[in-house]
């Protein structure tokens, strides 16, 4: 049967993997986020060609796997281009890419969703195209998107451990590791996957607590 | 008095193949009061939009001081000019204040973003128009927090504190509850009084009658017939401005809900 007490011992070298797991996170997402602003701007604004190009991007990253991202970008850009990029790189690279075509759509949806009415009367008061949308439509916007987004956080979160297959040293990478030298991959394994709940799962109550938010005040009709 | 302050001359307005203004023409001296009034789908909503720029027209040209404000697009000539557009001040139905930002912010927020002005002359620009429109206590108050009457009086400070020379109206009292009605009327009674110019369209008849200097009658996209209310009111030139105020008359069954 199962038998925790051979690994609980080799549990911290699991936990010496969440500053990377973290990071690894963390910099896809404010990168591919930052990134999904002016990409669901574009692709809202129907210019031609730009607007095409957009809307390719946000399909493609959204309909192909990221874990093929980062091998590709691991292995054969370096044959192919020439360029050689670190695992960490990579990984961030190709998670930032997918969430920023994840983040776009949520954008999109949030900018669509304040009314009309915004946009006619802060463009009889003046205001520029890029004024009405930072000062009118994105606040509005922000308050829609807060829940999906922290969604988006927790779903990228666990993609992280892709990571894992170019042999970056993250919690998945050293359960395998960990897993193989012990002989016991079903006790390592949920260790890792009891890592993944205890980080994930604040982020879960917090995307529910934002929805509740979301849906009570700031309406005006 | 020589030049109409604002000129609409022959506009013509189309959504795809149906035309919702044809070729309409209008002028407005400064200081009028004029009420657009009519069935609904007349085309009296777009053609205020239309003077906000918030429409293009295909053909036509709108002046406003004798500058040429929008013109067709299907038309030839030059553009028109889009630096001094901020000549105009618009109230909607749905109100349209921003959500997200106190009474206070929503009417500073241009004057800051656009004139560049101070936050401090902007913000006691705004307590002055507070007080006229009777909010002086809810400045930091998010629209939410207020009534329909209250959010619309708040709008139209928003309106005012860019100084337009025209106020343009669109059926600002139509989504209040009727006991709010009166207050949002007085504000705009106040507003004619001290000399703005104003498009409103409406159906409050009895706003036409007392403040109107000239009521606009529409239908299907052209301007029926244009009189000062107690003519228009009492011996309609047209048969379908009788038939439409006769409409009108029965469904309200005579009462006035003003004052």
């Amino acid at each position: 049967m199962f038998r925790f007490e051979a690994v609980i011992g080799d549990f911290p070298v699991l936990l010496l993997g969440i500053p990377l797991t973290l990071g690894l996170t963390f910099a896809a997402f404010v990168v591919g986020t930052v990134a999904a602003l002016p990409i669901a701007v574009v692709r809202i604004a129907r210019i031609p060609v730009v607007s095409q190009v957009a809307l390719a991007w946000i399909e493609f990253f959204r309909t192909t796997p990221p874990l093929m991202h980062i091998v590709w970008a691991y292995y054969a850009l370096p044959v192919v281009a020439d360029i050689k990029l670190d695992a960490f790189t990579v990984v961030t690279g190709a998670l930032a890419c997918s969430t920023s075509a994840q983040m776009a759509e949520i954008f999109r949806g949030g900018i669509l969703a304040v009314p009309r009415g915004q946009w006619d009367a802060s463009q009889v008061l003046g205001l520029a195209h890029w004024q009405r949308l930072w000062w009118v439509v994105l606040p509005q916007t922000l308050r829609l998107i807060l829940a999906p987004s922290c969604n988006t956080l927790v779903s990228l979160l666990k993609q992280s451990s892709l990571a894992a297959v170019i042999a970056l040293p993250e919690i998945m990478n050293r359960g395998w590791i960990l897993a193989s030298e012990t002989f016991r991959p079903i006790e390592v394994l949920t260790l890792v996957a009891f890592i993944y709940f205890v980080l994930t799962w604040p982020l879960v109550l917090l995307s529910a607590a934002l929805e509740r938010q979301s849906s009570l005040a700031f309406r005006s009709d | 008095m020589a030049e109409p302050l604002v000129v609409i001359d022959r506009v013509v307005k189309r959504y795809g193949a149906e035309t919702v203004l044809d070729r309409v023409s209008l002028e407005v001296r400064t200081g009028q009061v004029m009420v657009v009034i009519g069935p609904s789908g007349s085309g009296k909503s777009t053609l205020l939009r239309c003077l906000a720029r918030l429409e293009p027209i295909q053909k036509g040209r709108i002046l406003i001081d004798g500058v040429l404000s929008a013109k067709g697009t299907e038309d030839e000539g030059p553009a028109p000019d889009k630096t001094g557009g901020h000549d105009i001040g618009m109230v909607f139905q749905s109100f349209n204040l921003f959500p997200h930002l106190t009474v206070m912010e929503n009417i500073t927020l241009a004057p800051r973003r656009v004139r560049g002005m101070a936050a401090a002359e902007a913000e006691t620009q705004a307590i002055e128009l507070l007080r006229r429109v009777g909010l002086e206590d809810k400045r930091d108050v998010h629209p939410a927090r207020l009534s329909g009457g209250q959010q619309q009086r708040a709008a139209i400070a928003r309106a005012l504190a860019m100084r337009p020379r025209i106020m343009l109206f669109d059926e600002v009292t139509s989504a209040l509850d009727p006991e709010l009605v009166g207050e949002v009327l007085k504000t705009m009674r106040g507003l004619a009084e001290q000399g703005m110019t104003m498009l409103v369209v409406t159906h409050e008849m009895g706003f036409a009658r007392d403040v109107a200097d000239d009521v606009v009658f529409m239908d299907r996209g052209a301007i029926v017939e244009r009189a000062p209310p107690d003519r228009i009111f009492s011996q309609p030139a047209e048969a379908r401005t009788r038939a439409f105020l006769e409409r009108l008359l029965e469904r309200e069954g005579g009462t006035r809900r003003e004052r």
